[in-house]
């Protein structure tokens, strides 16, 4: 009954949406890529809160110009057809690549601590057909994941507590402690995180309240804010610089100093755990691939779903050596800030056409 | 409908994949639980561990293995070689390192590589161990039904001990690395068949330099513990007034304060105590409100005297594991370098402030 | 193909009351009915000699009780039958088929061969049971009836809770074959219109298939939203305080002839952990024993994978004392864990059954050489490990705690996917498996309306009587879920 109606989503789903998505992402490895600036890194988050808040501006402005179409037809109606319709193939590259390398990021995690020697290939499959099952019951079906594993994933967040109780809070000090590159250095790596609220571009047509969407985003992206934080100040107080720079998975180790009497390794619950975080991002972004495809070719269809579906796993499955995954890895943060000014070069040809147009009057 | 068509293909992938089981079940992993390295020449090592037996009417509920080795994965294989089942670090919860490797490097390379290990996790307990490790994981326990449980629950779960100084392995990583303090970890010996704390081994760029008292690691403990409650214990001999005293310390504040003059350093060292007087030999009346301050002061002189012979060892080995110059590091710019604390513990001042509440002597009035 | 025109018949009366005058077809003749009921020898066919001339009366007589019988039909028309024939409701003579349709409803058939009409007399009185508690739903504390198989007696346990006439009963006859009457209860002024029609469409929509509609079991699966659903997503129960809670709350409620369950829609997830009895203890017990079965359900389908899981794969999670445990009591099995587990959940699987299907007394025995069978010797011989009896019978037994009987056999169902899940993934497959689990609970529906109410369509107040069962006076609202035309419960 969902998928008649265009517009579905409440305010609560959007505010989890761009949580959710934002935080499959980036938490994971935070701590690390944010340690050429060594202890200051704490409150790099809040940094990027203020950024990623600003960047939302001219995404919601346009948006809101265009009520009832996303990005791609955007895209399309501002460009023209043709070069529109570059852009938007370029777009569905961009959210299969951040599909993928999340999943193979995660993958590999799970390979190294959860299950050893054992070929990802099936269990990856399992995360494609719950990915597409998800995507099936429209963004609607997405957000309520989402809303779900707030508040089932969340609850890891009490795992801190073991952590901040080991750390030593001195660490804070000094605040500025790192050079103009070091900081260049920890934010270009550590921006990545906040990979997810872009989306909001892609979905907006389909919010119910749309004049509150700024607040609702933002909203959604300081909880995210909230959960970086919490995470980087227990890390700076539970490492040690040398530990923060040479451990990939810093968040590993803080599970590992839960001490309960029944689970003697936490780590393992919380990285499986992990996969609902996983699954709410990588269904967005499959579903933003799926409606590129859709408007690209004009018409909606489901197979369009299946078939980037099989298309992602076969390029997983294939035997990509790990020095391609890294250079595309790294390099996807440039196609982020891309997508994240992209509005405001859209913004400005809005502006030249609507001048246009008043001097043809 | 496609919906369900895919819960069905679910559910029969799930079918399907069952018969590529391979995994190991836990009965068929000799999971170590202890395990102990000693020296062999500057290459080698002898790795010996233990693991519970799980057939019942095994003769030993615990079996040794010991081989000669240069790396830990392939001291595994080849104790899996030996076993009749697949030696796995999954359930480590003891390290053991003998005195002699642990003045070498290579107990760094091996806690690294434990810390590395996902299978390992990073609450392992580590200790070294007087003369040689292994022979500790060899010798019989009669006392004891089985040895792996003892060594665990050694190590593991004790609060009531005179002193705390067990160390994990992320602490350990986490001080090996820290430019600012220099590791402790437990020393024991085997002594009448059993296990004994003797001390704490002192290490300094990642090796074992020296070894602290029983009395100096009980000063360590007072200086560390910033804020926590601890039942922790203290004896105090005053010897004028041949007063024997057992304090049970319900809550230790210490804080250290400095001048942050790197040129020359002070730190003052302000410790709050309160605790217990649960056994008291001498003559004082402690029902008296005025003796029991005079206490009071005479133990807060001796715990500052105790203080301050300690800081004043750790000078003379230029050795901080208490890590005194966190201050310092907190306003310092740039990157801290590794030889600065030296040169400030040799120049550092110290002052050391003792305040000392007895909150209850016990139920019974003494005279 | 017997089926009723009830639309047809009534237009028929009205084309024709009116006139006074009988069609040109031809008139129904004794005969005729005689011969329709050629071969069924409980056709009573008698003849009187009345004021009236003589009458013949006809009945199937295993649906009417003879009393009943002789006190509405015969004794009035020997003594009096005039009057009778005054008060009994005139049958159109020429339709053959809606005449026999009368008889086999066990209606009484009352012919005057003076006047050559044909009157009818309800006498329908088969045997049927007493009221009796409830076997499955049973409770401590509340009412102790149950609803029977006759839909007269349900009905009537329903309107002597709601006394007013706000309580609609619209009864309909479904099934070409059988005939059946159902019964489609609800508020009118509290009841979501929309629901009701959506409801009334999917019941139109099987009625014209040619089905046999026994029990109301099978006409709740042909309604559902989502047949290939593991959970059941109507609610059905057999005790009247239960069914009228549920009304008053704003559902639909659907009773259907010979079956002794009612139909309740549209219901959430939540409400299958929800006992009547909840209402009736203090609100503290209510939620202990609320809490009890919902970390029950999530325990008894995570209990044996958790075991498959920590064994198979994470050896490293179990605490070192529990590992000596397991160890040892796996030390002699020859199995893997997997298999080791499926291989005792269906031993208790086909214990239940066997229970269930044996007469009490031998049932018991059933338990006794099960016990022991499994319990000693299984472990003795090394079959299987004595930690996992355990925690087997523990999930077995939580799995019992649901009060919903359907809830209780798909939460043993979904287990199975999750040991399988856990077999090959360990904890990854089991969150997969939740995974699956959350996003199928997510999109399910229940007549329309989001299953995993309140938390969709969330609705606060009604969090007020989910998992914490609160004072009843917080509970002051209907439920989201039946999108009630008056929210409060106290009607204006």
């Amino acid at each position: 009954m969902d998928a008649t109606k265009k517009k579905v989503l409440n305010g609560y789903h959007v505010v989890f949406l761009v949580q959710n998505v934002i935080i499959g992402t980036g938490l994971l490895s935070l701590n690390h890529v944010l340690s050429p600036v060594g202890y200051s890194q704490w409150w790099f988050p809040l940094l990027f809160g203020v950024i990623a808040n600003i960047t939302l501006f001219p995404m919601i402005w346009l948006a809101l110009k265009y009520k009832d179409e996303d990005l791609f037809d955007i895209n399309v109606k501002l460009l023209g057809k043709w070069i529109g319709k570059f852009i938007n193939i370029i777009l569905i590259v961009y959210a299969l690549l951040i599909f993928m390398i999340v999943i193979q990021n995660y993958l590999s995690l799970i390979q190294i601590t959860v299950l050893p020697n054992r070929a990802i290939t099936f269990h990856l499959l399992i995360i494609m057909v719950l990915t597409v099952y998800i995507v099936y019951g429209g963004i609607k079906s997405i957000a309520r994941f989402c809303i779900f594993t707030f508040f089932f994933a969340g609850t890891l967040t009490y795992s801190l507590r073991w952590g901040l109780m080991e750390g030593n809070i001195s660490h804070l000090l000094p605040l500025f402690n790192f050079s103009f590159s070091e900081f260049m250095e920890a934010f270009h790596a550590g921006y990545v995180s906040m990979i997810g609220y872009e989306l909001l571009m892609v979905y907006f047509p389909y919010i119910i309240h749309q004049k509150k969407v700024f607040k609702q985003a933002s909203l959604g992206i300081w909880i995210v804010i909230f959960f970086y934080f919490s995470v980087s100040i227990v890390s700076v107080m539970y490492f040690s610089e040398w530990q923060l720079e040479h451990l990939f998975y810093p968040i590993l180790q803080l599970f590992q100093a839960v001490k309960i009497s029944i689970i003697e390794r936490m780590d393992v619950i919380g990285i499986t755990v992990w996969v609902f975080l996983i699954l709410s991002t990588v269904s967005a972004y499959l579903w933003m691939a799926k409606r590129g495809i859709d408007s690209v070719r004009g018409k909606t269809s489901k197979y369009h779903l299946y078939a980037l579906a099989i298309f992602c796993y076969i390029i997983l499955s294939l035997p990509i050596s790990q020095a391609v995954k890294k250079t595309v890895f790294e390099n996807i943060t440039y196609a982020f800030y891309g997508v994240v000014l992209w509005p405001l070069f859209l913004c400005s040809i809005h502006f030249l056409r609507k001048e246009k147009k008043e001097v043809v009057k | 409908m496609k919906k369900n068509i895919i819960c069905i293909i679910i559910s029969s992938l799930l079918l399907g994949g069952c018969t590529e089981i391979v995994q190991t079940p836990l009965e068929d992993l000799g999971l170590i639980s202890v395990a102990a390295f000693d020296y062999v020449d500057e290459k080698k090592m002898k790795m010996t561990v233990i693991m519970p037996q799980s057939a019942e009417d095994a003769k030993n509920p615990t079996q040794v293995y010991s081989v000669e080795t240069e790396l830990v994965q392939k001291g595994l294989v080849e104790i899996s070689s030996k076993s009749d089942s697949t030696a796995a670090l999954n359930q480590l919860r003891v390290v053991l390192f003998s005195e002699e490797m642990a003045k070498t490097d290579q107990m760094h390379k091996v806690i690294e590589y434990l810390y590395n290990n996902p299978k390992v996790t990073t609450r392992t307990f580590v200790a070294v161990v007087k003369d040689s490790a292994g022979k500790l994981l060899e010798s019989e326990y009669p006392d004891k039904a089985n040895k792996s449980i003892y060594m665990n629950n050694f190590f593991n779960k004790r609060q009531n001990v005179l002193f705390n100084p067990f160390k994990n392995i992320h602490d350990l990583i986490y001080d090996l690395h820290n430019p600012l303090v220099d590791p402790v970890v437990v020393y024991v010996e085997l002594k009448e068949s059993l296990i004994n704390i003797d001390g704490i081994a002192v290490f300094k760029d990642k090796k074992m330099v020296d070894i602290f008292t029983r009395e100096d690691a009980k000063s360590l403990q007072l200086l560390l513990e910033t804020n926590k409650i601890s039942s922790l214990s203290f004896v105090i001999d005053l010897d004028l007034a041949e007063e024997k005293i057992f304090m049970n310390f319900l809550r230790v504040k210490t804080k250290i304060t400095s001048n942050h003059d790197i040129e020359s350093p002070k730190l003052n060292i302000s410790m709050k105590l309160s605790g217990q007087l649960s056994e008291y030999e001498g003559k004082k009346d402690l029902g008296n409100k005025s003796e029991v301050a005079k206490l009071e002061k005479e133990i807060e002189k001796a715990v500052e005297d105790d203080m301050k012979e300690f800081l004043q060892k750790c000078q003379e080995l230029s050795v901080d594991p208490i890590g005194l110059f966190e201050s310092f590091r907190m306003r310092y710019k740039g990157d801290w370098p590794s030889d600065l604390k030296d040169e400030l513990l040799a120049k550092a001042e110290f002052e050391v402030d003792v305040k000392l509440d007895i909150t209850t002597s016990g139920a019974i009035t003494k005279k | 193909m017997w089926r009723r025109k009830k639309e047809s018949v009534l237009e028929s009366k009205e084309k024709s009351s009116p006139n006074g005058a009988q069609s040109k077809d031809e008139k129904v003749t004794l005969v005729a009915i005689k011969n329709a009921f050629g071969d069924i020898d409980d056709a009573v066919f008698k003849d009187y000699q009345t004021a009236n001339g003589l009458v013949t009366i006809i009945y199937l007589n295993t649906l009417i009780d003879s009393t009943v019988l002789h006190k509405t039909v015969i004794s009035p028309i020997m003594n009096n039958s005039d009057q009778l024939i005054q008060v009994l409701d005139h049958v159109i003579s020429t339709d053959l088929r809606t005449m026999l349709m009368e008889i086999s409803d066990g209606n009484t058939l009352i012919y005057l061969h003076e006047e050559q009409r044909f009157f009818k007399a309800s006498t329908f009185s088969p045997p049927q049971r007493s009221i009796m508690t409830s076997e499955i739903e049973s409770t401590v504390l509340g009412p102790q009836d149950s609803f029977t198989e006759s839909l007269k007696t349900n009905l009537s346990l329903i309107k002597r809770r709601i006394h007013q006439p706000g309580l609609k009963s619209k009864d309909r006859v479904i099934g070409n074959e059988t005939n059946t009457k159902i019964s489609i209860m609800y508020m009118e002024h509290i009841v979501n219109k929309e629901n009701l029609q959506r409801l009334e469409q999917r019941i139109k929509e099987v009625d014209e298939a040619n089905l046999l509609f026994i029990d109301i079991t099978i006409l709740t699966q042909l309604i559902e939203d989502n047949p290939f659903s593991p959970f059941p997503h109507m609610g059905m129960t057999a005790r009247p305080d239960l069914a009228a809670h549920f009304l008053l709350d704003g559902r639909i409620v659907v009773a259907m002839e010979n079956s002794q369950n009612m139909l309740v829609c549209p219901v959430s997830f939540l409400e299958m952990f929800k006992s009547p009895e909840d209402y009736y203890s203090r609100w503290t017990t209510a939620t202990l024993l609320r809490l009890i079965r919902l970390v029950g359900f999530f325990i008894t389908i995570m209990l044996t994978p958790t075991y498959i899981s920590a064994v198979t794969y994470h050896p490293g999670i179990i605490p070192f004392d529990l590992v000596l445990i397991l160890e040892e009591s796996r030390s002699k099995v020859p199995f893997p864990p997997v298999i080791e587990v499926l291989l005792i959940e269906l031993i208790i699987e086909v214990l239940r059954e066997a229970g269930a299907r044996l007469p009490t007394k031998i049932g018991q025995t059933i338990g006794i050489v099960g016990g022991i069978v499994i319990g000693t010797a299984a472990v003795e011989a090394g079959l299987l490990s004595n930690t996992l009896i355990v925690l087997v019978a523990t999930s077995a037994l939580l799995s019992f705690l649901l009060p919903s009987f359907l809830m209780s056999n798909s939460s043993r169902v979904i287990r199975y996917i999750f040991i399988l899940a856990a077999g090959l993934f360990g904890l990854l497959g089991q969150m997969l498996a939740l995974a699956w689990l959350v996003i199928h609970l997510l999109n399910l529906t229940s007549l329309g309306t989001p299953y995993l109410a309140p938390f969709i369509p969330r609705k606060l107040s009604d969090l007020y009587d989910t998992v914490i069962r609160f004072p009843l006076k917080f509970i002051q609202k209907r439920k989201g879920i039946s999108r009630p035309q008056q929210e409060n419960l106290e009607t204006k």
